[in-house]
């Protein structure tokens, strides 16, 4: 998915229109998983270290998302909802399942390289169906040196989906509920006075 | 020598250049507010109702009308003061709103009590609507956005500063005047950007601008009728004719279409398409319009067993105006195809195109009759007006007591004029001097926030 320069343009033309002041907001909001295929949505883990990188191992650039980088100076902060729900196969022993959201600079080839800004996991017992959910808030307060990344346009992004351990033979099936990423700027810094 | 200055450095302007800001801001305010509030202080307490006394500009046969010696009034300009106390008008602060700065620059003469505000967050959804990228916008906060309920919105504003003198029975005057209109018109799927989202829209926006010099000529007389049975009253003509020059002009004209689709990657992309032509024309850059207008006018007078009828009906802008200027055409998408024509020297002629039509009836109570104790005058009107596409109407009253030498005008009002419109109001006259105040509401431009808003007059030669 690719979120292009023109997105961010357009809402940039309609904020003129709407008019603009130093307090308003823009914020974009993403309802990645309506992107997705049905395959993408779902899988099954069957071996430990199975994992699912969204977007992808080299994760979500500042180019990708489109967001000039003037506009990124006044980024204000980021939310991730992340929901998905982990079904256990196994016949015998539990399950252990994580997620977690990576920022890293772009000198890093992926941004799973880095630690995790925030991590979940959840435990299943046979048979079993959990609720793996999350929510990220890069802002000044929570996040700061992640929001200080995020600033200077250089930048990766992704989420991680890892089968963390359980009985061999066994496995989960998994399926995304909801991932919804949205970035909130304060335009006002482009007014020209 | 002036050094270059570091990118992403703010420019720190020293504070005289501030201060020489702040009080040319105040010398335009007060040239423009006069006309920013060409209806005066004593319209805007009646709603917006023009009277036949204060609708000298709308029809010339007004000026006949035995009683129509104007006094002097002039507009105190609040507006410009609101800067002084309002953050979000202040383009140095934080707070600074642009458009409560437009609501406020486009009412000069009223003290705004709640000027509209932009929205605290537009939120942009992104989403895929069962294989179709949409996009859909959310206004938080702020004053209602037309734009945002599909639509059109439109923008005029005339600011003038008209000073005439008779002459025996013609009027001579002078009219430096700046007029700005536009209007944004949602064309296929724009609207549902605001509601359940689109994958496509398309708006189509014009904007015009004229500034430039007017010098009139006005004759309006009673036609000899002589006075029957059957008719009673006086019937008036009046003509106004107007050649100008003009100084500046802008005209344009565009679409912007905003899609989303899907590519062979299947990856979604957001696009955008323009288009637009434009005229400009400055003088001391080559351009220079000129041309004339006129005005037509016909009023009656009626007497009546309780009073005085008087209507007028008149006819503005009959006029052409011939303009040199430069011409520009552009196009352009976000492939990065843009392409642009011009600015190529080019003449352009406007008929009739600020085309209008008034028309007014005031009925005057005869004070006696009514038997009111105190009650010096009462006076009822009403008006309506077509004017570049654009209708009003309006209704207000006029109540005077006579206390010694000091006369006390009460007034209240109402109607549509791009929105609701009311107002209340007093007034004083004491040896000529007169004071008038008015509280008024109005439909804030762009939005449907209803403005309150305090004016403040001074008149002399009552």
């Amino acid at each position: 998915m690719i979120f292009r320069r023109s997105l961010v343009l357009t809402a940039v033309t309609l904020l003129l229109l709407a008019g603009c002041s130093r307090h308003t907001l823009l914020t974009v909001e993403a309802d990645v998983l309506s992107f997705l295929s049905d395959e993408e949505r779902a899988g099954e883990f069957s071996l430990a270290a199975d994992e699912y990188l969204l977007p992808d191992e080299e994760g979500l650039t500042a180019e990708q998302l489109g967001v000039p980088a003037q506009m990124l100076e006044g980024l204000e902060g980021l939310t991730l909802d992340f929901s998905a729900a982990i079904t256990s196969n196994a016949a015998t022993g539990s399950e252990e399942v994580a997620a977690s959201f990576h920022i890293s600079d772009s000198s890093d080839a992926s941004p799973f390289d880095s630690p995790a800004i925030a991590s979940t996991s959840v435990s299943l017992e046979p048979g079993e169906t959990e609720q793996l959910t999350f929510a990220v808030e890069v802002s000044d307060s929570v996040n700061p040196d992640a929001l200080a990344t995020l600033k200077s346009g250089d930048f990766r992004l992704g989420v991680r989906l890892e089968y963390v351990a359980g009985p061999s033979a066994s496995g989960v099936d998994y399926r995304l509920d909801d991932v919804t990423i949205s970035i909130t700027v304060r335009p006002g810094n482009l007014l020209p006075f | 020598m002036i050094e270059p200055v570091p990118d992403g450095t703010r420019v720190h302007r020293p504070a005289s250049f501030v201060v020489a800001t702040l009080l040319a801001a105040l010398l335009i305010a007060l040239l423009a507010t006069p006309m920013a509030n060409a209806q005066g202080v004593r319209s805007l307490g009646m709603g917006g109702t023009s009277t036949p006394a204060s609708n000298g500009s709308g029809n010339p046969a007004f000026g006949a009308l035995p009683d129509a010696g104007t006094p002097f009034f002039l507009p105190l300009p609040l507006g410009a003061v609101n800067v002084l106390l309002r953050p979000e008008l202040d383009p140095r602060s934080d707070q600074f709103d642009l458009l409560s700065a437009f609501d406020q620059a486009s009412h000069l003469g009223t003290l705004l009590l709640n000027p509209a505000r932009s929205p605290d967050e537009v939120i942009v959804s992104v989403a895929n609507d069962n294989g179709v990228p949409a996009v859909a916008i959310d206004f938080v906060g702020g004053s209602p956005l037309q734009i945002s309920h599909g639509t059109p919105v439109g923008y005029g504003q005339a600011f003038e500063l008209p000073i005439g003198f008779d002459v025996g029975p013609v009027g001579l005057g002078i009219r430096p005047y700046i007029d700005a209109d536009g209007r944004l018109t949602p064309l296929a799927g724009f609207g549902e950007l605001f509601n359940e989202g689109t994958s496509s829209g398309e708006i189509a926006g014009r904007l015009q601008g004229e500034a430039g010099v007017g010098v009139n000529v006005t004759y309006a007389t009673a036609l000899p009728i002589p006075a029957s049975e059957a008719f009673a009253g006086q019937v008036f003509l009046g003509v106004r004719a107007e050649p100008f020059i003009g100084l500046a002009r802008i005209d344009g004209t565009g679409t912007f279409t905003v899609t989303t689709t899907e590519n062979d990657d299947g990856e979604t992309e957001f696009g955008y398409d323009y288009e637009g032509d434009g005229f400009y024309a400055l003088v001391g850059q080559g351009g220079l319009g000129y041309g004339v207008t006129g005005d037509l006018g016909v009023a009656v007078t009626l007497p009546t067993p309780d009073g005085r009828l008087t209507a007028g009906l008149g006819v503005t802008d009959l006029g052409i105006g011939l303009w040199q200027g430069m011409e520009v055409t552009v196009a352009g998408d976000s492939l990065g195809a843009s392409s642009q024509t011009g600015p190529t020297p080019s003449s352009r002629t406007y008929l009739f195109d600020r085309f209008g039509v008034n028309a007014n009836v005031a009925y005057e109570f005869d004070t006696a009759v009514l038997g009111v104790p105190d009650l010096g005058s009462l006076l009822v009107a009403a008006d309506g007006a077509y004017d570049d596409g654009a209708i009003s109407g309006h209704l207000g009253v006029e109540g005077g007591y006579d206390f010694e030498i000091v006369q006390l005008l009460l007034r209240a009002g109402g109607g549509f004029d791009d929105g609701l419109t009311a107002g209340v109001g007093a007034g004083v006259r004491v040896v000529g001097i007169g004071f008038d105040v008015a509280v008024h509401t109005y439909r804030s431009p762009f939005t449907a926030h209803q403005a309150v808003g305090a004016a403040v007059g001074l008149g002399f030669g009552f």
